[in-house]
C-alpha cells in the first residue's frame, strides 16, 4: 500500500518537536483526514511529582521501527497514506513535546486506525528508555516492554 | 574475537561511556555472546541489573537480532533493556 512517511529523532539539546510540520507533512489535496497524537510530558506518575523524563535511545533502530510501524499501519488500513513520527531525545521539561504521531488520509476512520497503530508500535517496539525525575531528586528508569527476539525460556530449553 | 557491545537505558550507565570490548568465541551466536555478557557482568553488576540482561533484546543498528544468529569478528552490538517510548 503506498504511504509517503516521515521519521525524526528530535534532540531536545538543539530543538523542538513541531506539531505544524506535522501536520504539513501529512496535508495533500486528496487526503480530507488528518489525525495527530501527541505525546507531553505531564507532571504525575503512579502519584509522584514528576519535575521531567530523559529521553535515551538507540536511534538508527528506532528510526527503523518508526518506518515499519508506519509501513504495517498503511498496510493496516489499505488505503493511501502520509504518515509523520518524531520522537524526542534527551532531557524533557514538563509539558515539552515527546512524541508527534500524524498521519493523513482520504477519510477518518483509516485515519484514526492507522494514527493508533503507529503509537502503539513506537511505544512498545521502538528502542527508547524513559527516566523520570522527580521534585525530591529522585530519578527512575520506568518500567518496560521487553523487544528480545527469543524468550529467555526458550533460548535456555535449546542450551 | 573481540567485539564491542553498547548499552542503553537503565544498563547505560553500568560501563564506562556505555560500551565494553568484549571476547567471545569464533563463530558465536548471539546465545554465545548472553553467555559471554553474562559471565563478565556477572561480578560486576547488581542482580537486578543481571536480571535486566536476560529480558534485553540484542541488535544491530538494523533489526533485532535472534538468539540463533551468527556474530562476526569485530561486532557492534547493542543490549536494549525493555522499552517504553512515547
Amino acid at each position: 500500500m503506498q504511504v509517503n512517511k516521515q521519521c525524526l529523532v528530535v534532540d531536545r539539546a538543539s530543538g523542538a518537536i513541531s506539531i505544524a510540520d506535522a501536520i504539513a507533512f501529512v496535508s495533500t489535496q486528496e487526503f480530507g483526514a488528518i489525525d495527530v497524537f501527541v505525546g507531553k510530558v505531564r507532571s504525575v506518575n503512579d502519584g509522584r511529582q514528576v519535575t521531567g523524563i530523559s529521553y535515551d535511545m538507540f536511534d538508527p533502530l528506532a528510526l527503523v521501527t518508526f518506518e515499519q510501524a508506519a509501513d504495517k499501519a498503511a498496510v493496516q488500513i489499505g488505503v493511501p497514506c502520509r504518515v509523520h513520527v518524531a520522537h524526542a531525545k534527551g532531557r524533557l521539561a514538563i509539558g515539552d513535546i515527546a512524541v508527534v504521531v500524524a498521519v493523513g488520509t482520504g477519510h477518518r476512520a483509516a485515519a484514526f486506525d492507522a494514527c493508533r497503530c503507529v503509537i502503539e508500535r513506537v511505544k512498545h517496539e521502538a528502542p527508547i528508555w524513559k527516566q523520570e525525575h522527580y521534585i525530591d531528586g529522585d530519578s527512575l528508569w520506568v518500567e518496560g516492554t521487553s523487544i528480545r527476539a527469543d524468550s529467555p525460556d526458550a533460548s535456555d530449553a535449546s542450551q | 574475537m573481540q567485539i564491542e557491545i553498547r548499552f542503553f537505558g537503565p544498563l547505560r550507565e553500568k560501563a564506562p561511556d556505555g560500551r565494553l570490548s568484549l571476547t567471545v568465541p569464533d563463530d558465536c551466536r548471539v546465545r554465545d555472546v548472553r553467555t559471554a555478557l553474562a559471565a563478565h557482568v556477572t561480578p560486576l553488576w547488581p542482580e537486578s541489573f543481571i536480571g535486566l540482561l536476560t529480558v534485553s533484546a540484542f541488535a544491530d543498528e538494523h533489526t533485532i537480532l535472534r538468539d540463533d544468529e551468527s556474530i562476526t569478528d569485530g561486532a557492534r552490538l547493542a543490549v536494549l533493556p525493555p522499552v517504553n517510548g512515547g
